[in-house]
């Protein structure tokens, strides 16, 4: 949103300036890091086998779970400390119903269960709390709520969720009708499958970001005072962000479910909720690339450290969360998508 | 009549030993108006010193004061680093307090290890009502965090640090007006409800499991009780938060199993919130 | 009923405080309305009910010709009524331009002509030179301007200005007033105005109610008013000049 302004008379400036200013806005730092990424991701499969072809899909699935606090949090102000309980909510969906329901179409229904209910419970606490205005601390202590309350149902109803011992998944096949139909049992194909998903799912925020809506709750979080007394309902905007993050955050933990091939109570518990939030907070809560590097980078680096040194990694995870919060309020990868503007001397 | 009784000691055991453990949540939260989501760190802090001195043959009792003195020192340390810059800003002080509980966890992990620890029951045996009885160090603990709650009330309300402290809570910049330092303030009831939590820790030790993550329902618990007793209504408020939410579940566990009870009540807590944000006893 | 705005004796008691008492009011379009009167004499209580932040225990509010009497804040905000708070609220960490641009949104325009829109704002408050600018840094004067250009960004049709000109310097007032008048004059759009500058208030020309504990004690143009015998009582001391 920050252009040059060479002229200040919209109808009178030359066609070029203008194209050149809406290529700036296209080849932002943003962008440019998130084509990189996806690039990379793209890539990845041709450049290293196996096991990385294996861990980075859950790790993209993370990614848009971040992505979907950095809905709540960047744009709306609104810390969650209960994305991983929809997260979970949508694995335990399609575990559910792919045991419930034995058909082809299994596999689709279990991701449209999986979206419906991470919205509607999502939409539903939104509006309960949102219309009485709870927020702030308030807001957090529910959302924790929201985490051990998921993540003790997921325990006790053994019958439906395999309680404890959790519940096994298995790669499923989507089809469609025609013939045509996908397995996921390889994992390339999941590989591509997710990458799809993620994919769409930052253009989706992306483009919810740029629309009236994005900015609306812009202004939300900014002054929610102030963006009622001008006529918006904030309580439902509030709750339809609460709704598409549930939805989204579900849909992302139902792919989880068959790609990882195993869901436990833990995925819905506060503990994994706060991961999301240091991801979060570390990579950068107002951009979804930072967001989406953020969980990706840090979930690999644990994988990578935890083998070594578990404990001295989570102690170093710990500090540089504090560290940036401290130091690096936008995040790293925040902070490192200003040095260009920095540099240009806008800073205003 | 026994079961009645029973039933009794049963609740006010809960609300007590909830209240000893929200007690140092209840201070900061109600004058800085931050969750200090350190606090469960803090409380196993507590226990875990505790644990250490106790096994070096330090008396309980010695070992409770130390453990209390030791995270009440950790407590300053932080809030002299890092918490004073973030006073202005609630939503960071979150966010830092978390931060901080992850890295007293991870600490604890690695001076102490993961395995479950124990402390031997220091006043074994019970108190017998009949057929109805209460631990006996139990009921010490009970008796403690009624004194803790008596002098806490007593030096907010009968003491002119307890009024500055109050006259904060009610009214920031007027008081700041009339000369209260501040800083100052700040950093002696940070340190306070630190303290608390390591004492409520240590108490709770030898009736617990010790582990590095034993502070993180005690958290929920206490946010809670905290919560819907009420913003600002430090002692009464605790007092009634944990009444609700630890004597609440109790009752519910009656009907069904511990940790649903527990769910229940926190969905409850939810609700009543929602109608009253404030919570019970206070005010906005 | 071709008034704007008819106010019909409303009345609100907090805790035992009788804040207003039937206080009643007659606002056309393309209208300035003053109100004035010493402090407590329930002045933004009065507006609070207007916007909606408030709900009058007794009386009706009839904007546009409908009774948006207890309607919350938004909806009547929605509806063409809409506030400038006493405190300073606008975004801070947002430039001028996105300030506006939030309230253009809702009034249903989109990118270029949104964009358009902004920029006729800026130019009606003064501010063009400023768009990119984050409302943080603009002079307290400016940033008074910049939130009557969120209202008139909205489109609102009513104007409720608590105290539009506080903490102004007196080149900043009657810049303040000039505005005023071209807007109110330009979009067709009505005020009502919340003063304690009486030279402010007279710069205006317009109907002025005095309020005094609650209730209207005078109506009428300033010269009237100023010689009424209980608004010289109730501002003794005070300099009406």
């Amino acid at each position: 949103m920050r252009e040059a302004t060479i002229s200040t008379d919209v109808e009178t400036r030359p066609p070029r300036q203008e194209m050149r200013q809406r290529l700036a806005r296209w080849a932002s730092a943003e962008n440019l890091l998130a084509a990189i990424l996806f690039v990379v991701l793209f890539y990845v499969p041709y450049l290293v086998a196996g096991y990385t072809v294996y861990i980075l899909p859950q790790y993209m699935l993370f990614g848009v779970l971040a992505m979907t606090l950095c809905l709540l949090w960047g744009l709306g102000g609104m810390v969650s400390f209960g994305q991983g309980a929809f997260f979970a909510i949508g694995a335990y969906a399609l575990g559910i119903t792919l045991q419930r329901v034995e058909t082809q179409a299994s596999p689709w229904l279990g991701l449209l269960v999986a979206l419906a209910l991470g919205a509607a419970v999502a939409g539903v606490i939104g509006y309960f709390l949102f219309s009485a205005d709870v927020r702030d601390a308030y807001f957090v202590l529910v959302t924790l709520a929201i985490s051990t309350i998921v993540y003790v149902i997921a325990n006790s109803q053994s019958d439906l969720t395999g309680g404890f011992n959790g519940m096994f998944i298995e790669r499923v096949t989507f089809a469609v009708p025609g013939g045509v139909s996908l397995s996921m049992a390889s994992d390339l194909a999941m590989y591509y499958t997710v990458f799809a998903f993620t994919l769409l799912a930052y253009l989706g925020f992306r483009l919810l970001q740029a629309s009236s809506f994005g900015r609306v709750l812009v202004g939300i979080r900014e002054n929610e005072d102030r963006t009622r007394a001008l006529g918006y309902n904030t309580a439902l905007y509030k709750t339809l962000a609460f709704a598409i993050s549930g939805g989204v955050a579900a849909l992302a933990g139902a792919l989880y479910a068959t790609d990882a091939g195993f869901v436990s109570p833990s995925l819905g518990g506060v503990l994994f909720s706060t991961s999301v939030v240091v991801w979060v907070a570390v990579g950068g809560r107002d951009y979804f690339v930072g967001g989406l590097i953020g969980a990706i980078a840090i979930s690999m680096l644990s994988n990578k450290l935890n083998s070594l040194i578990p404990e001295f990694w989570q102690l170093l995870l710990g500090v540089l969360f504090v560290l940036v919060i401290v130091f690096f309020r936008r995040g790293l990868i925040g902070s490192l998508l200003l040095v260009p503007q920095y540099l240009r001397g806008r800073r205003g | 009549m026994e079961r009645i009784i029973s039933l009794g000691l049963e609740i006010g055991s809960a609300t007590l030993i909830l209240a000893l453990v929200s007690m140092g949540l209840a201070l900061i939260f109600g004058l800085v108006r931050v969750i200090n989501m350190g606090h469960g760190a803090m409380l196993a802090l507590g226990a875990y010193l505790a644990w250490t001195l106790t096994g070096n043959g330090v008396p309980f009792p010695l070992a409770v004061v130390l453990a209390t003195v030791g995270v009440g020192l950790v407590g300053l340390v932080f809030e002299v680093l890092v918490i004073r810059h973030f006073y202005e800003h609630p939503f960071e002080t979150l966010l830092i307090s978390w931060g901080f509980y992850l890295v007293v966890t991870e600490l604890i992990k690695i001076i102490w290890g993961s395995t479950l620890k124990n402390i031997r029951n220091p006043i074994p045996g019970t108190f017998s009502i009949g057929e109805a009885g209460i631990g006996r160090y139990e009921a010490v603990v009970c008796l403690v965090s009624l004194v803790l709650l008596l002098g806490t009330g007593f030096v907010l309300y009968r003491t002119s640090v307890g009024l500055k402290v109050r006259a904060m809570i009610q009214n920031r910049e007027m008081a700041l007006m009339l000369g209260v330092n501040a800083p100052r303030m700040y950093r002696s009831v940070f340190v306070a409800g630190a303290a608390m939590a390591g004492l409520a820790g240590a108490l709770i030790a030898p009736m617990f499991s010790i582990e590095p993550d034993m502070g993180t329902l005690w958290l929920v618990r206490s946010f809670f009780a905290v919560i819907v007793g009420g913003l600002g209504a430090i002692v009464g408020g605790t007092l009634v938060g944990s009444a609700l939410i630890g004597g609440g579940t109790v009752l519910f566990a009656l009907v069904s199993k511990q940790v649903f009870a527990q769910t229940v009540v926190f969905a409850l807590a939810v609700l009543a919130l929602r109608f009253r944000p404030v919570g019970l006893l206070g005010r906005r | 009923m071709d008034e704007l705005l008819h106010v019909n004796c409303i009345s609100k008691t907090f805790g035992g405080v009788q804040a207003t008492k039937d206080v009643s009011l007659k606002v056309a379009d393309s209208t300035i309305r003053c109100v004035v009167g010493p402090n407590g004499a329930g002045k933004s209580t009065f507006l609070s009910m207007l916007s909606g932040h408030t709900r009058p225990d007794a009386g009706r509010i009839v904007f546009r010709g409908k009774d948006v009497t207890g309607w919350a804040a938004h909806r009547v905000a929605r509806f063409g009524m809409v506030r400038k708070f006493q405190r300073p609220s606008f975004y801070p960490d947002l430039t001028v331009a996105e300030n506006l641009t939030i309230p253009v949104l809702a009034t249903g325009l989109r990118r270029g002509r949104a964009e358009r829109a902004v920029q006729e704002v800026a130019e009606q408050v003064k501010l063009t030179d400023a768009l990119q600018t984050r409302a943080a840094h603009l002079p307290h004067g400016r940033t008074q301007w910049l939130e009557i250009g969120m209202l008139v960004a909205r489109k609102a049709t009513m104007m409720l200005l608590d105290e539009p000109t506080a903490g102004m310097t007196p080149e900043e007032t009657s810049q303040t007033s000039e505005l005023i008048a071209r807007l109110v004059a330009d979009n067709g759009v009505s005020a009502i105005v919340i003063e304690h500058d009486m030279a402010f208030v007279r710069s205006l020309n317009s109907e002025v109610t005095v309020l005094h504990l609650g209730q209207v004690i005078a109506e009428g143009p300033m010269s009237v008013v100023e010689r009424d015998e209980q608004v010289r009582a109730v501002y003794l001391g005070e300099e009406l000049k």
